[in-house]
């Protein structure tokens, strides 16, 4: 026997092994799918600055807006709502910092977070306040920047929520919730409920800035006030779906899709093909066979080449893409 | 005279008899005509005229394969909920289970619940069927009689229906296999592209044309060089039909090598470009950046996506060529509502009111839906709201009601619908993949020809 010779494994062992990794990656697996990051918030893409100080970040950022509105709504400054963190948004920080009996460093630390939310008053909790009896399911409008939690497929209670920024969009799609934690801390509030996002990892928390509740503040994730965030948490267990709808992002769509492939590209497929009646589960940004065999039927009933796979036609006749 | 007598009293029985018949036969005569005639579905005769009680409350389940309804602002899903709910307003004592069934799965799970005996009350199909001598049940006899002996529906809808005598479902519309061009590119190539689109054009003409397309400087036709609808719709504009007939091969030999001689020559003349797989992944992407001056075969629901995207002016809908001499056909498809019983019979009322389901369906809001392709409502009563509804110009409007006349219509024998299928994975699309830099479509044709009779029997054979 040639011992150099490569050992060739039974192909159904091989499919089966593809099986259970594709059911570990659309479960989240405990880990982000793009670089193998372990699961928690150093690998999440919502990590927010936990320091904000002069000329840091650099550029404008959603949470030195946030900063700067609540200072102005605390008659500490009046300059420019730019998200730009400079002189006058440092002497601001100084005088809250004074006020609240903080050294004054003009640096917004975590004990300054904690300081500008203490005072926020929160809009009175909605009812119901007992557990939903039914299959849960949760639907979170990034326009209306609400989320609504569906008990055995009706309405049970909105929650005010942030959202993604124009720049960092909330994921829009078909979700589910595979990673519920608490003790992230800082920006991530009391409370963590991860989606199977397949390109990063993105979920439902709280917040050490209630000010931001109801804007669009965050990298992605969704923000919610701690109280609310900790009442969702007793509720929903794993699995509970959560759909994203939103605005189409601003995609090229100019790469074949093909299985194994995952992206908001592919979210935006599984939904216009789901609006045209083509059954796939759920739009999770995963390409498997669900969505090929979608997309197979979608060539058929148009009388495109049939190959599973999305190509230029393709992104056309679901209206993804115009010409000019 | 005790004879005489006794005559005379024997007649009079004899025509008090006979009067008493007379009036027998009047009474059996009246009641038939008040009757009307009975349906047979298998072991079960149904009385058409079933009175429905308001008292009782009925359940009728109705499945749809699914219509994709391309930019049309709306999901199908949306729009038969929207139905079934005025359905339910007009009888509020039925309750209306539907479901939206994903296209490919469809046929499936009818031909698994007739097998059961459990099929749905109503089916909305797309490729309708006799599906099932036993449980489909014809609707002609719940046809309201029509005034002045008008027909209610497209001659060619109803008799694409029509088997045996009978009716098998009802009709929705008839839809188009088209070849989709722009107007500004055929422009100057010598085409009267209004009169090409009402009455049809020829193989010559279309190679004139195409040739000469966006003045020469791009390819005049793209196709799917393995699609099988695209030998099939020209066989059938052709006057072959769409390839049986009553099982057998319809098309002959040299009917295929017209067709084929005409399609190497398109590929010659009109610039196709080298690598036409290629460009068949792009032919929608070229067409609507007014790249390519004709593509095809164009499907109605792809149809549906032009008429949204490309300016109406711009769009013209064309017929498949034929060859020069032979009379006008428009291959077409038939969509329609079946209704069936179910074992344990339900019973004539319930019949009767999966009828009413059906044509309340077919009604008015349906006409909408054919808006969206190019297709004719089946109900005549309803082509003036899919005049207003249609996205397209009055004269496409024309030419689609004279296509309508001419409609090549697929078979209700689902039999034969299963060996097209297997013909056309089999036979047709891997044969089509060989022609395209056939050098002598002769003998392309006489393989093809070989490999269908291999398939099915030559008529009469």
């Amino acid at each position: 026997m040639n011992p150099r010779r490569p050992r060739r494994g039974r192909p159904g062992g091989r499919l089966a092994l593809m099986g259970l990794l594709w059911l570990f990656l659309a479960m989240g697996g405990g880990w982000a799918e793009d670089e193998g990051t372990p699961y928690g918030p150093e690998g999440t893409v919502c990590r927010e600055p936990v320091f904000l100080q002069l000329g840091r970040p650099a550029e404008p950022h959603p949470d030195v807006q946030g900063l700067q509105s609540r200072l102005q709504d605390l008659g500490l400054y009046d300059g420019p709502l730019d998200g730009l963190f400079g002189p006058e948004t440092a002497q601001a920080v100084r005088r809250f910092q004074q006020t609240a009996g903080l050294p004054p460093s003009g640096m917004v630390d975590p004990a300054t977070w904690t300081a500008l939310a203490d005072g926020v008053v929160l809009p009175v909790a909605a009812q119901p306040t007992e557990a939903p009896p039914g299959p849960l399911s949760i639907v979170i409008d990034v326009n209306e920047r609400t989320l609504t939690l569906y008990s055995a497929g009706q309405p049970y209670k909105s929650y005010p929520v942030a959202v993604g920024t124009s720049r960092t969009p909330s994921p829009v799609g078909e979700w589910l919730i595979v990673h519920k934690d608490s003790g992230w801390g800082d920006g991530f509030g009391t409370r963590w409920l991860g989606l199977n996002v397949p390109w990063g990892i993105y979920g439902i928390h709280g917040t050490n800035k209630p000010w931001s509740i109801g804007t669009q503040a965050s990298q992605g994730c969704i923000r919610m006030f701690n109280r609310d965030v900790e009442e969702l948490y007793r509720w929903v267990p794993l699995r509970t779906p959560v759909r994203i709808v939103g605005p189409t992002p601003d995609l090229a769509f100019n790469r074949t899709l093909q299985p194994g492939a995952t992206g908001a590209d592919v979210v935006q497929v599984q939904l216009r093909l789901k609006e045209l009646g083509f059954d796939l589960g759920y739009a999770d940004g995963r390409y498997g066979p669900q969505t090929e065999a979608a997309v197979r039927e979608l060539q058929r009933f148009y009388g495109l080449p049939e190959d599973g796979r999305v190509y230029e036609d393709i992104y056309y006749v679901l209206g993804l893409k115009r010409a000019p | 005279m005790a004879r005489i007598s006794t005559n005379g009293r024997q007649g009079r029985a004899l025509l008090a008899g006979l009067g008493l018949l007379v009036l027998m036969g009047l009474g059996v005569a009246l009641w038939l005509a008040r009757a009307g005639p009975t349906v047979r579905v298998g072991e079960v005769t149904i009385d058409p005229r079933a009175p429905i009680n308001p008292e009782r409350t009925y359940r009728l389940i109705l499945w749809e394969e699914n219509v994709v309804l391309s930019g049309a602002g709306t999901t199908y899903r949306t729009f038969l909920e929207d139905r079934v709910e005025a359905f339910r307003e007009v009888h509020p004592n039925v309750t209306v289970e539907f479901q939206l069934l994903p296209p490919g799965e469809a046929v499936n799970r009818l031909e698994g619940a007739l097998a059961s005996g459990q099929p749905p009350d109503v089916y909305g199909s797309l490729s309708p069927r006799l599906f099932d001598r036993n449980y489909q049940v014809p609707v002609d006899a719940f046809l309201p009689r029509a005034r002045d002996g008008e027909p209610h529906f497209l001659p060619a809808a109803w008799e694409a229906l029509t088997a045996d005598g009978q009716v098998w479902g009802w009709p929705r519309w008839i839809r188009f296999i088209t070849w989709a061009g722009r107007r500004s590119l055929l422009a100057g190539t010598g085409l009267d592209v209004d009169q090409a689109a009402q009455e049809g054009w020829t193989f010559p003409q279309a190679l004139a044309s195409l040739a000469q397309a966006g003045g020469g400087q791009m390819p005049g036709l793209l196709v799917h060089p393995q699609e099988p609808e695209l030998v099939r719709s020209l066989m059938a504009a052709g006057g072959h039909g769409l390839m049986l007939q009553e099982g057998s091969l319809a098309w002959s030999q040299d009917a295929i090598e017209e067709v084929a001689a005409f399609l190497v020559a398109a590929r010659q003349q009109t610039r196709m470009p080298r690598n036409l797989e290629a460009a068949a992944r792009e032919r929608v992407a070229r067409f609507l950046q007014g790249r390519v001056g004709v593509i095809t075969p164009v499907r109605p629901e792809l149809a549906a996506h032009l008429l949204r995207t490309v300016p109406r002016e711009e769009l013209v809908l064309l017929p498949p060529p034929r060859p020069e001499g032979r009379p006008f056909h428009v291959p077409a498809d038939l969509a329609a509502y079946l209704v069936f019983r179910q074992t344990p019979y339900q019973g004539d009322d319930q019949t009767r009111l999966a009828m009413e389901l059906a044509r309340f369906l077919i009604q008015s809001k349906d006409a909408w839906v054919s808006s969206q392709f190019p297709a004719v409502p089946a109900l005549l009563s309803d082509q003036a709201l899919w005049q207003r509804e249609a996205p397209w110009p009055e004269a496409t409007s024309q030419a689609l009601l004279r296509w309508a006349e001419a409609a090549v219509t697929p078979s209700l024998d689902p039999d034969e619908a299963a060996v097209l299928r297997q013909m056309d994975d089999q036979v047709l699309a891997p044969w089509l993949a060989r022609l395209w830099d056939e050098e002598a479509p002769s003998a392309w044709a006489a393989g093809l020809y070989q490999a269908l009779l291999d398939q099915v029997p030559e008529p009469g054979g």
